[in-house]
Protein backbone atom coordinates (compact mmCIF):
# COMPACT_ATOMS: atom_id res chain seq x y z
CA UNK A 1 0.00 0.00 0.00
CA UNK A 2 1.25 3.09 -0.81
CA UNK A 3 0.96 6.88 0.59
CA UNK A 4 0.11 9.29 -2.55
CA UNK A 5 1.04 12.73 -1.90
CA UNK A 6 0.64 15.58 -4.88
CA UNK A 7 2.68 18.41 -5.02
CA UNK A 8 2.16 21.20 -7.02
CA UNK A 9 5.47 21.45 -8.37
CA UNK A 10 3.84 21.58 -12.18
CA UNK A 11 1.47 24.04 -11.74
CA UNK A 12 3.65 26.46 -10.07
CA UNK A 13 6.58 26.13 -13.25
CA UNK A 14 3.71 26.87 -15.21
CA UNK A 15 2.09 29.78 -13.03
CA UNK A 16 5.40 31.24 -13.59
CA UNK A 17 4.38 33.72 -10.15
CA UNK A 18 1.39 33.99 -12.01
CA UNK A 19 -0.78 33.71 -8.54
CA UNK A 20 -4.77 34.30 -10.60
CA UNK A 21 -3.85 31.54 -13.00
CA UNK A 22 -2.51 29.03 -10.02
CA UNK A 23 -5.76 29.80 -8.20
CA UNK A 24 -8.02 29.93 -11.48
CA UNK A 25 -6.48 26.40 -12.32
CA UNK A 26 -6.84 25.29 -9.12
CA UNK A 27 -10.59 26.00 -8.84
CA UNK A 28 -11.03 24.13 -12.39
CA UNK A 29 -9.13 21.31 -11.71
CA UNK A 30 -11.23 21.07 -8.16
CA UNK A 31 -14.53 21.35 -9.92
CA UNK A 32 -13.74 18.91 -12.49
CA UNK A 33 -12.07 16.29 -10.31
CA UNK A 34 -15.16 16.56 -8.10
CA UNK A 35 -17.53 15.99 -11.22
CA UNK A 36 -15.53 13.03 -12.69
CA UNK A 37 -14.87 11.46 -9.81
CA UNK A 38 -18.35 11.15 -9.15
CA UNK A 39 -19.04 10.16 -12.40
CA UNK A 40 -16.50 7.13 -12.09
CA UNK A 41 -17.98 5.91 -8.56
CA UNK A 42 -21.87 6.16 -9.79
CA UNK A 43 -20.82 3.91 -13.30
CA UNK A 44 -18.31 2.07 -10.90
CA UNK A 45 -21.67 1.38 -8.86
CA UNK A 46 -23.18 0.27 -12.00
CA UNK A 47 -20.76 -1.86 -13.28
CA UNK A 48 -20.33 0.22 -16.14
CA UNK A 49 -16.08 -0.59 -16.55
CA UNK A 50 -16.20 0.73 -19.57
CA UNK A 51 -17.71 4.39 -18.38
CA UNK A 52 -15.13 4.03 -15.28
CA UNK A 53 -11.65 3.62 -17.55
CA UNK A 54 -12.80 6.84 -20.01
CA UNK A 55 -13.11 8.93 -17.30
CA UNK A 56 -9.71 7.27 -15.39
CA UNK A 57 -8.75 8.16 -18.84
CA UNK A 58 -9.79 11.55 -17.85
CA UNK A 59 -8.26 12.36 -14.79
CA UNK A 60 -4.47 10.87 -15.56
CA UNK A 61 -4.01 14.27 -16.82
CA UNK A 62 -4.44 15.90 -13.35
CA UNK A 63 -3.22 12.72 -11.69
CA UNK A 64 0.43 13.56 -13.93
CA UNK A 65 -0.17 17.23 -12.87
CA UNK A 66 -0.11 16.93 -9.46
CA UNK A 67 2.88 14.74 -9.49
CA UNK A 68 1.59 11.26 -8.19
CA UNK A 69 3.97 9.11 -10.64
CA UNK A 70 3.03 5.91 -8.61
CA UNK A 71 -0.76 6.72 -8.79
CA UNK A 72 0.13 7.31 -12.70
CA UNK A 73 0.93 4.32 -13.02
CA UNK A 74 -1.30 2.32 -10.79
CA UNK A 75 -4.40 4.60 -12.97
CA UNK A 76 -3.03 3.09 -16.03
CA UNK A 77 -2.70 -0.62 -15.14
CA UNK A 78 -6.36 0.11 -13.47
CA UNK A 79 -7.41 1.71 -16.75
CA UNK A 80 -6.42 -1.36 -18.76
CA UNK A 81 -7.43 -3.61 -16.07
CA UNK A 82 -11.27 -2.28 -16.13
CA UNK A 83 -11.37 -2.45 -20.19
CA UNK A 84 -11.49 -6.49 -19.45
CA UNK A 85 -13.91 -6.06 -16.17
CA UNK A 86 -11.07 -6.63 -13.80
CA UNK A 87 -11.92 -4.46 -10.88
CA UNK A 88 -8.79 -5.48 -8.88
CA UNK A 89 -7.25 -1.96 -8.46
CA UNK A 90 -10.37 -0.28 -7.89
CA UNK A 91 -10.17 0.11 -4.38
CA UNK A 92 -6.38 1.20 -4.58
CA UNK A 93 -7.42 3.65 -7.17
CA UNK A 94 -10.06 4.93 -5.08
CA UNK A 95 -6.95 6.32 -2.44
CA UNK A 96 -5.48 7.89 -5.08
CA UNK A 97 -9.05 9.83 -5.66
CA UNK A 98 -9.30 10.74 -1.89
CA UNK A 99 -5.23 11.83 -1.84
CA UNK A 100 -5.96 14.14 -5.19
CA UNK A 101 -9.60 15.20 -3.37
CA UNK A 102 -8.12 16.22 0.25
CA UNK A 103 -4.79 18.17 -1.55
CA UNK A 104 -7.16 20.17 -3.82
CA UNK A 105 -9.30 20.94 -1.14
CA UNK A 106 -6.73 22.46 1.01
CA UNK A 107 -5.18 24.07 -1.42
CA UNK A 108 -7.92 26.27 -2.48
CA UNK A 109 -10.54 27.11 0.18
CA UNK B 1 -1.44 32.46 -35.62
CA UNK B 2 -4.85 32.38 -34.76
CA UNK B 3 -5.73 29.13 -32.98
CA UNK B 4 -8.46 27.03 -31.44
CA UNK B 5 -7.93 24.50 -29.05
CA UNK B 6 -10.26 21.74 -28.49
CA UNK B 7 -10.19 19.64 -25.34
CA UNK B 8 -12.66 17.66 -23.61
CA UNK B 9 -11.55 18.28 -20.43
CA UNK B 10 -11.36 22.08 -19.07
CA UNK B 11 -7.89 21.77 -16.57
CA UNK B 12 -6.19 20.73 -20.16
CA UNK B 13 -7.63 23.65 -21.76
CA UNK B 14 -7.07 26.52 -18.98
CA UNK B 15 -3.16 25.08 -19.19
CA UNK B 16 -3.27 25.41 -23.16
CA UNK B 17 -4.48 28.61 -23.36
CA UNK B 18 -1.62 29.90 -20.65
CA UNK B 19 0.91 28.15 -23.10
CA UNK B 20 -0.72 30.39 -26.18
CA UNK B 21 -0.89 33.17 -23.83
CA UNK B 22 2.82 33.39 -23.28
CA UNK B 23 3.46 33.23 -26.87
CA UNK B 24 3.85 36.29 -28.77
CA UNK B 25 2.91 34.39 -32.03
CA UNK B 26 -0.33 32.72 -30.63
CA UNK B 27 -3.83 34.68 -30.58
CA UNK B 28 -6.35 32.22 -29.19
CA UNK B 29 -10.18 32.32 -31.07
CA UNK B 30 -11.54 29.63 -29.19
CA UNK B 31 -11.82 26.88 -26.77
CA UNK B 32 -14.08 23.96 -27.52
CA UNK B 33 -14.74 20.94 -25.22
CA UNK B 34 -16.64 19.37 -28.09
CA UNK B 35 -15.35 18.52 -31.43
CA UNK B 36 -18.52 18.95 -33.24
CA UNK B 37 -18.98 22.35 -32.34
CA UNK B 38 -15.49 23.72 -32.94
CA UNK B 39 -16.19 21.89 -36.56
CA UNK B 40 -18.82 23.76 -37.33
CA UNK B 41 -16.65 27.26 -35.81
CA UNK B 42 -14.18 26.16 -38.29
CA UNK B 43 -16.69 25.58 -40.88
CA UNK B 44 -17.47 29.65 -40.40
CA UNK B 45 -14.01 31.13 -39.35
CA UNK B 46 -11.66 30.51 -42.48
CA UNK B 47 -8.80 32.30 -40.76
CA UNK B 48 -7.80 29.60 -38.00
CA UNK B 49 -3.88 28.72 -38.64
CA UNK B 50 -3.39 26.19 -35.88
CA UNK B 51 -6.07 23.60 -33.79
CA UNK B 52 -4.70 22.39 -30.59
CA UNK B 53 -6.74 19.08 -30.74
CA UNK B 54 -7.30 16.45 -27.81
CA UNK B 55 -6.96 12.92 -29.56
CA UNK B 56 -9.35 11.11 -26.92
CA UNK B 57 -12.71 12.86 -26.52
CA UNK B 58 -15.92 10.48 -26.16
CA UNK B 59 -17.89 9.58 -29.46
CA UNK B 60 -16.00 11.56 -31.65
CA UNK B 61 -12.59 11.89 -31.72
CA UNK B 62 -9.67 14.09 -32.51
CA UNK B 63 -8.69 11.74 -35.47
CA UNK B 64 -12.72 11.66 -36.63
CA UNK B 65 -12.20 15.34 -36.50
CA UNK B 66 -9.33 15.62 -38.58
CA UNK B 67 -11.19 13.14 -41.27
CA UNK B 68 -14.50 15.19 -41.68
CA UNK B 69 -12.41 18.49 -42.37
CA UNK B 70 -12.58 18.96 -46.43
CA UNK B 71 -8.98 21.02 -45.84
CA UNK B 72 -8.01 21.14 -42.01
CA UNK B 73 -5.78 23.58 -40.95
CA UNK B 74 -2.36 22.64 -38.97
CA UNK B 75 -2.72 20.41 -36.13
CA UNK B 76 -1.46 20.19 -33.06
CA UNK B 77 -2.56 16.98 -31.04
CA UNK B 78 -2.57 17.12 -27.41
CA UNK B 79 -2.75 13.74 -25.32
CA UNK B 80 -2.40 11.77 -21.99
CA UNK B 81 -1.78 8.78 -24.50
CA UNK B 82 1.41 8.05 -26.00
CA UNK B 83 -0.11 5.29 -28.56
CA UNK B 84 -1.72 7.43 -30.69
CA UNK B 85 1.54 8.87 -32.40
CA UNK B 86 2.27 6.40 -35.35
CA UNK B 87 -1.46 7.05 -36.19
CA UNK B 88 -0.57 10.79 -36.08
CA UNK B 89 2.12 10.37 -38.56
CA UNK B 90 -0.32 9.30 -41.37
CA UNK B 91 -1.64 12.88 -41.70
CA UNK B 92 -0.25 15.77 -43.34
CA UNK B 93 -1.83 18.55 -41.49
CA UNK B 94 -0.62 17.09 -38.05
CA UNK B 95 2.43 19.05 -36.97
CA UNK B 96 3.60 17.98 -33.53
CA UNK B 97 2.52 15.73 -30.97
CA UNK B 98 2.20 16.62 -27.60
CA UNK B 99 1.91 14.60 -24.58
CA UNK B 100 -0.10 15.56 -21.22
CA UNK B 101 1.18 17.16 -18.98
CA UNK B 102 2.74 19.94 -21.51
CA UNK B 103 5.95 21.54 -20.34
CA UNK B 104 6.83 25.19 -21.60
CA UNK B 105 10.07 23.86 -23.41
CA UNK B 106 8.11 21.45 -25.33
CA UNK B 107 5.37 23.79 -26.18
CA UNK B 108 7.57 26.40 -27.53
CA UNK B 109 9.01 23.63 -29.61
CA UNK B 110 6.01 23.00 -31.40
CA UNK B 111 5.40 26.86 -32.22
CA UNK B 112 9.03 26.99 -33.46
CA UNK B 113 7.87 24.04 -35.76
CA UNK B 114 4.59 26.24 -36.88
CA UNK B 115 6.69 29.22 -37.66
CA UNK B 116 9.21 27.22 -39.61
CA UNK B 117 6.18 25.62 -41.93
CA UNK B 118 4.55 28.92 -42.28
CA UNK B 119 8.12 30.61 -43.24
CA UNK B 120 8.39 27.97 -46.02
CA UNK B 121 4.81 28.25 -47.08
CA UNK B 122 5.55 31.77 -47.60
CA UNK B 123 9.10 31.05 -49.08
CA UNK B 124 7.36 29.21 -51.79
CA UNK B 125 6.41 32.13 -54.26
CA UNK B 126 9.35 32.67 -56.18
CA UNK B 127 11.68 30.28 -57.16
CA UNK B 128 9.83 28.11 -59.49
CA UNK B 129 6.16 28.21 -61.40
CA UNK B 130 5.51 24.78 -61.43
CA UNK B 131 4.92 21.66 -58.99
CA UNK B 132 4.80 18.23 -59.68
CA UNK B 133 1.48 16.56 -58.40
CA UNK B 134 1.53 12.56 -58.09
CA UNK B 135 -1.31 10.44 -59.87
CA UNK B 136 -0.86 6.55 -59.82
CA UNK B 137 2.66 6.91 -58.47
CA UNK B 138 3.28 9.43 -61.86
CA UNK B 139 5.06 12.34 -61.08
CA UNK B 140 3.35 15.21 -63.36
CA UNK B 141 4.11 18.54 -63.95
CA UNK B 142 1.59 21.69 -63.60
CA UNK B 143 2.75 25.40 -64.14
CA UNK B 144 0.94 27.39 -62.04
CA UNK B 145 -0.14 29.99 -64.62
CA UNK B 146 -2.23 26.80 -66.69
CA UNK B 147 -4.15 26.15 -63.48
CA UNK B 148 -7.61 27.94 -63.45
CA UNK B 149 -8.80 26.69 -60.29
CA UNK B 150 -8.75 23.74 -57.44
CA UNK B 151 -11.64 22.48 -55.69
CA UNK B 152 -11.93 20.48 -52.60
CA UNK B 153 -13.53 17.27 -52.73
CA UNK B 154 -12.94 14.89 -49.47
CA UNK B 155 -9.48 13.78 -49.57
CA UNK B 156 -8.53 14.68 -52.63
CA UNK B 157 -8.49 18.01 -54.77
CA UNK B 158 -9.48 18.89 -58.73
CA UNK B 159 -6.73 20.93 -59.78
CA UNK B 160 -8.30 22.31 -63.06
CA UNK B 161 -6.12 23.62 -65.55
CA UNK B 162 -6.82 25.30 -69.24
CA UNK B 163 -6.39 21.52 -70.94
CA UNK B 164 -7.37 19.26 -68.24
CA UNK B 165 -8.87 18.39 -64.97
CA UNK B 166 -6.74 16.11 -62.25
CA UNK B 167 -7.23 14.47 -58.96
CA UNK B 168 -4.73 14.60 -56.66
CA UNK B 169 -4.88 12.91 -52.86
CA UNK B 170 -4.14 16.07 -50.89
CA UNK B 171 -5.87 18.95 -49.80
CA UNK B 172 -5.93 22.12 -50.25
CA UNK B 173 -4.58 23.51 -47.31
CA UNK B 174 -1.08 21.47 -48.43
CA UNK B 175 -1.28 22.71 -51.93
CA UNK B 176 -1.97 26.35 -51.00
CA UNK B 177 1.25 26.07 -49.45
CA UNK B 178 2.87 25.21 -52.48
CA UNK B 179 1.83 28.06 -54.70
CA UNK B 180 2.55 31.97 -54.56
CA UNK B 181 0.38 33.85 -53.07
CA UNK B 182 0.40 36.77 -55.76
CA UNK B 183 -0.87 34.28 -58.22
CA UNK B 184 -3.51 31.94 -55.99
CA UNK B 185 -6.07 33.07 -53.34
CA UNK B 186 -8.42 30.87 -51.44
CA UNK B 187 -11.92 31.98 -51.79
CA UNK B 188 -13.80 29.73 -50.09
CA UNK B 189 -13.18 26.91 -47.69
CA UNK B 190 -13.42 24.31 -50.80
CA UNK B 191 -11.95 26.43 -53.46
CA UNK B 192 -9.07 28.25 -54.68
CA UNK B 193 -8.34 30.31 -57.90
CA UNK B 194 -5.71 31.46 -60.09
CA UNK B 195 -6.66 35.39 -59.73
CA UNK B 196 -5.21 35.50 -63.24
CA UNK B 197 -7.74 33.43 -64.38
CA UNK B 198 -11.19 35.05 -63.11
CA UNK B 199 -13.40 36.72 -65.25
CA UNK B 200 -15.88 38.52 -63.31
CA UNK B 201 -17.52 38.78 -59.82
CA UNK B 202 -21.20 38.97 -58.81
CA UNK B 203 -21.86 39.20 -55.47
CA UNK B 204 -21.19 36.45 -53.87
CA UNK B 205 -20.30 34.46 -57.36
CA UNK B 206 -16.84 34.15 -59.07
CA UNK B 207 -17.39 33.48 -62.77
CA UNK B 208 -13.41 31.64 -63.36
CA UNK B 209 -12.47 29.28 -66.58
CA UNK B 210 -15.97 28.55 -68.00
CA UNK B 211 -17.56 27.91 -64.09
CA UNK B 212 -18.04 29.89 -61.38
CA UNK B 213 -17.51 29.42 -57.84
CA UNK B 214 -18.69 30.17 -54.46
CA UNK B 215 -16.85 33.44 -52.50
CA UNK B 216 -16.93 33.35 -48.92
CA UNK B 217 -17.90 36.32 -46.93
CA UNK B 218 -14.57 35.95 -44.83
CA UNK B 219 -12.72 35.93 -48.14
CA UNK B 220 -14.32 38.75 -50.07
CA UNK B 221 -12.51 41.83 -48.08
CA UNK B 222 -9.05 40.46 -49.06
CA UNK B 223 -10.19 39.30 -52.59
CA UNK B 224 -11.15 42.80 -53.36
CA UNK B 225 -7.26 43.86 -52.06
CA UNK B 226 -5.52 41.63 -54.29
CA UNK B 227 -7.54 42.67 -57.35
CA UNK B 228 -6.75 45.38 -59.58
CA UNK B 229 -9.97 47.45 -59.26
CA UNK B 230 -10.68 51.41 -60.70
Amino acid sequence: MKDYCPNLNYIKEMSEGDAAFQENLLNVMKSEFKRDSKVYVDDFSKAHYLKCAQMVHKMLHKIAILGLSDGYSLSKTHLEALKVDNTKYHVEFLKILEAISNFLESKNK
Amino acid sequence: MNCIIIDDEATARAIIKKLCDNTDDLVVRGEFDNALVAMKYLNKNEDIDVVFLDIHMPEFTGFDFIETLPSPPKIVLTTSDKNFAIEAFEYDCIVDYLTKPITQVRFIKAVNKLEELTKNASKGDYDQDFLFVNINKRLIKINFEKIVLIQAKGDYVKIQTEDKNLIVHTTLKNIIAKLPKRLFFQVHRSYIVNLKKIDSIEENTIYIGGTHVKLSKMARPKLMELLNII
